[in-house]
């Protein structure tokens, strides 16, 4: 799985990783009408919730493989995956419908809209339902060992992890992208997601002091 | 110290606290609050609480090592006890804003006015502090609520918890004209003693030998208070965490394998992380067994026994290094520095790591038990760990080989769960025939949730049909209700998935495959109440397990 993250960043920060997350609302835009443009584009999110998101997911990965029995480890892991990314794939349907609409709102990429986005992920990091939703990433969930129970509960297990996964990363995400510097913001954006999984304590305030700082850089430039 | 000198002390001691208590107490209630009050009113408390002796008063010691006794031999009244006794009550009388005062010191370890989260603890806060100044909600951020449980720091931060607590009750024994070398006495659970498996006597005393009330009894106890041997000899067995050699537990939610020590991790308070050999058993154990307060770690902290346990936690790890030299601690520098907020006993702000505290003497607590030279070895597993190849022993992967289907509610009554058992495969059957070399088997009991307080189950294997209770050669272990309720709700603490139970199976499977009664297609697991359910409580087990590493 970091070999797959890693083999992501390349892509989104190679030359010719022109993936959206990237552009932002600088980007030249996509045709919403066109099934291809949505394709392409879904297809480029994919591989930043691949580089943001996999790192995240290698204790519960872990646990659906070591919570299986030998022979279905492999499935168990691709199962929990499938419908973990799923729901970030669903997640950025919703995200490319709404910078198309900022960027057909006019809302320019300057630095103040991502710095009061980052203020505004800063409130966020400090409300109960935060919290709430980062100890969600914990949870685990009892595997069937065999037959259609088992793949139904990885399945399960999956979606248990992505909806509040979502719902804790993606403002942090959105703005990252609405960023100037999107590609800089998404690597300091894992970064403190990484931390906040599994290094941070309780109510800490070292993430919400960090946003605050760059809420502060992208007003300052 | 000879039975004579201890007499003396004793028949001193009594004297000087008749002298001092001025107000005739009436018998104590049953509401521990209320005890609480008389104590605060207690005029010799009230003139003591204002005395805080200095570091030098504190180490007075000079260089000299204290030495931690067992409670459970000591007589009621054991000047070390009575000055316990005393020092509690003159924390019990201090402001709850004060580092040093009881109820500070109490919600270090567990604290929550949030009724979403646990009822209990949020009812039983709320009633404690009430009409009490608080101290800021940074502080409180900082200092309470900060107990280490599921994790690797869990013996590291009780060891830290408990030195810096003893070294304010010393300071307040020193202040009230007590010894300057009293330690905190044990409670030695384990020990052969046929008293020990009973509360030490002091602590169900509802009055000291003057008559006033006794600042170690706390009426809200399930089991202990009526002065009856309540604990098993399975519940304080030592076993199943001494046959850990690995301090650390393996990676992954269901940590295998287990280790003494608990899991790599964070900053861990009150995870659904897996708990080590040693939190398992007997730390849980003896929390749920008791109950109460003790059975809730929001609570537990306001519990006076709750420090004699966790002392005995702490020999139980110093017993464990001295028993085979395969048995090491963490060397990973996000172990040896990871830092945790205490206040010493002069009841200044302080930050310690647990590389200071490896060595009991040397730390900062100076400090011995009277009995770490008696400890029990467990060097054979040791020794037919080291024959093994080393990639098996270096990095072991633990493999599931069966688990059950579907979750099963506990009830009154005995509950078993079937097991479907599949073949060993990759990698430990590929050196040889299957499940021959495994060095661990451990049954687990995963997302175990609940709802009110049950109370706990022993858990054994393949046990015969019929009533009555099972041998004990099939127990594998107990679930223990510490902490499970708050593991059951969803919170900011807690994402509600409950918690795994690890019990190491290895013995009892090695016995029923020679009395013939081992079955390579399905193992039962039988869950035995411990005692009658309270109304309204539940207890539900997600999965069983069989892992073999």
């Amino acid at each position: 799985m970091l070999a797959i993250s890693a083999g992501a960043w390349y892509f989104l920060l190679s030359p010719h990783g022109t993936a959206r997350c990237a552009c932002g609302l600088s980007g030249a835009g996509f045709d919403w009408r066109s099934g291809r443009a949505w394709t392409y584009a879904l297809g480029e999110w994919f591989v930043m919730a691949l580089a943001m998101m996999l790192p995240l997911m290698v204790m519960p990965a872990r646990a659906a493989a070591f919570g299986s029995l030998w022979r279905r480890r492999h499935c168990a892991v691709g199962v929990f995956l499938v419908a973990y990314l799923a729901v970030w794939t669903a997640a950025g349907a919703a995200t490319l419908a709404l910078v198309e609409f900022l960027r057909c709102a006019h809302v320019p990429q300057h630095g103040w809209v991502a710095g009061a986005g980052f203020l505004a992920t800063a409130a966020y990091y400090l409300t109960p339902l935060k919290r709430r939703l980062a100890v969600a990433c914990h949870r685990t969930r009892p595997l069937a060992p065999v037959g259609w129970p088992a793949h139904r509960d990885c399945l399960l297990f999956g979606l248990d992890h992505g909806v509040p996964c979502v719902q804790n990363c993606w403002l942090l995400m959105f703005v990252a992208m609405l960023s100037p510097w999107g590609a800089a913001m998404m690597i300091v954006a894992t970064l403190l997601l990484l931390y906040e999984r599994y290094r941070a304590r309780p109510r800490n305030r070292l993430a919400p002091l960090l946003l605050c700082v760059l809420a502060a850089v992208h007003f300052a430039f | 110290m000879r039975a004579s000198t201890h007499f003396l002390i004793c028949r001193e001691t009594v004297s000087f606290v008749i002298k001092l208590t001025v107000a005739e107490i009436p018998p104590p209630p049953d509401r521990n609050p209320q005890i609480d009050k008389q104590i605060q009113e207690n005029e010799f408390f009230r003139a003591a609480k204002l005395k805080k002796s200095t570091p030098d008063q504190i180490m007075a010691n000079g260089n000299s090592t204290f030495t931690r006794r067992d409670a459970s031999q000591m007589d009621t009244w054991d000047p070390t006890l009575l000055w316990y006794a005393k020092a509690v009550g003159v924390m019990k009388s201090r402001p709850a804003k004060d580092p040093t005062a009881w109820i500070y010191q109490a919600a270090m370890h567990g604290f929550t006015l949030d009724p979403n989260f646990d009822p209990d603890a949020a009812t039983f806060w709320t009633s404690t502090t009430q009409g009490q100044s608080m101290p800021a909600d940074p502080e409180q951020a900082k200092f309470w609520a900060q107990c280490q449980h599921g994790t690797w720091y869990f013996a590291p931060w009780h060891r830290m918890y408990i030195g810096y607590y003893e070294q304010i009750l010393r300071s307040i024994v020193i202040g009230i004209g007590g010894p300057s070398d009293w330690a905190l006495p044990y409670w030695g659970y384990e020990s052969q003693n046929p008293k020990a498996r009973a509360l030490p006597a002091a602590f169900y005393q509802q009055t000291l030998p003057d008559g006033s009330a006794n600042p170690l009894f706390e009426s809200q106890r399930d089991q202990g208070n009526d002065g009856a041997a309540f604990l098993t000899d399975n519940d304080v067995s030592t076993t199943q965490a001494f046959s850990e050699h690995q301090f650390t537990s393996g990676p992954g939610p269901q940590g295998l394998p287990q280790g003494f020590g608990g899991p790599e991790t964070g900053f861990d308070h009150l995870h659904n992380t897996p708990h080590g050999g040693l939190e398992s058993q007997p730390h849980d154990v003896v929390h749920g067994e008791i109950g109460g307060l003790m059975g809730d770690p929001n609570t537990a902290g306001y519990d006076p026994i709750f420090y004699l346990h966790h002392a005995n936690i702490d020999r139980l790890w110093s017993l464990w290094m001295a028993s085979d030299p395969a048995n090491r601690n963490p060397a990973k520098s996000n172990w040896l520095s990871f830092p945790f907020n205490f206040h010493d006993g002069s009841g200044t702000a302080v930050t310690l790591a647990p590389n200071a505290v490896l060595d009991s003497v040397s730390s900062p607590f100076h400090y011995q038990y009277d009995d770490v030279a008696s400890a029990p070895v467990a060097a054979p597993l040791a020794a037919a760990a080291a024959a093994l190849p080393a990639f098996m022993t270096e990095n072991p992967l633990p493999q599931m080989v069966g688990a059950s289907s579907e979750p099963k509610p506990l009830t009154t009554q005995r509950t078993t769960m079937g097991v479907r058992l599949f073949p060993l495969s990759k990698p430990l059957g590929l050196l040889g025939a299957p499940d021959a070399h495994y060095q661990h088997a451990y049954v687990l009991a995963e997302n175990v949730r609940c709802q009110g307080r049950p109370s706990g189950f022993a858990v054994y294997l393949n046990v015969p049909e019929g009533a009555g209770k099972p041998d004990d050669k099939y127990f594998v272990g107990s679930i223990s209700t510490f902490g499970l309720l708050q593991a059951s709700i969803p919170s900011e603490l807690h994402p509600g998935s409950g918690l795994t139970f690890t019990f190491d199976a290895t013995k009892v499977i090695n016995l029923l495959k020679q009395e013939g009664r081992w079955d390579p297609d399905l193992l039962n697991v039988t869950f035995v109440p411990k005692r009658a359910q309270k109304p309204g409580s539940s207890i539900e087990v997600g999965r069983v397990s069989l892992h073999y590493v």
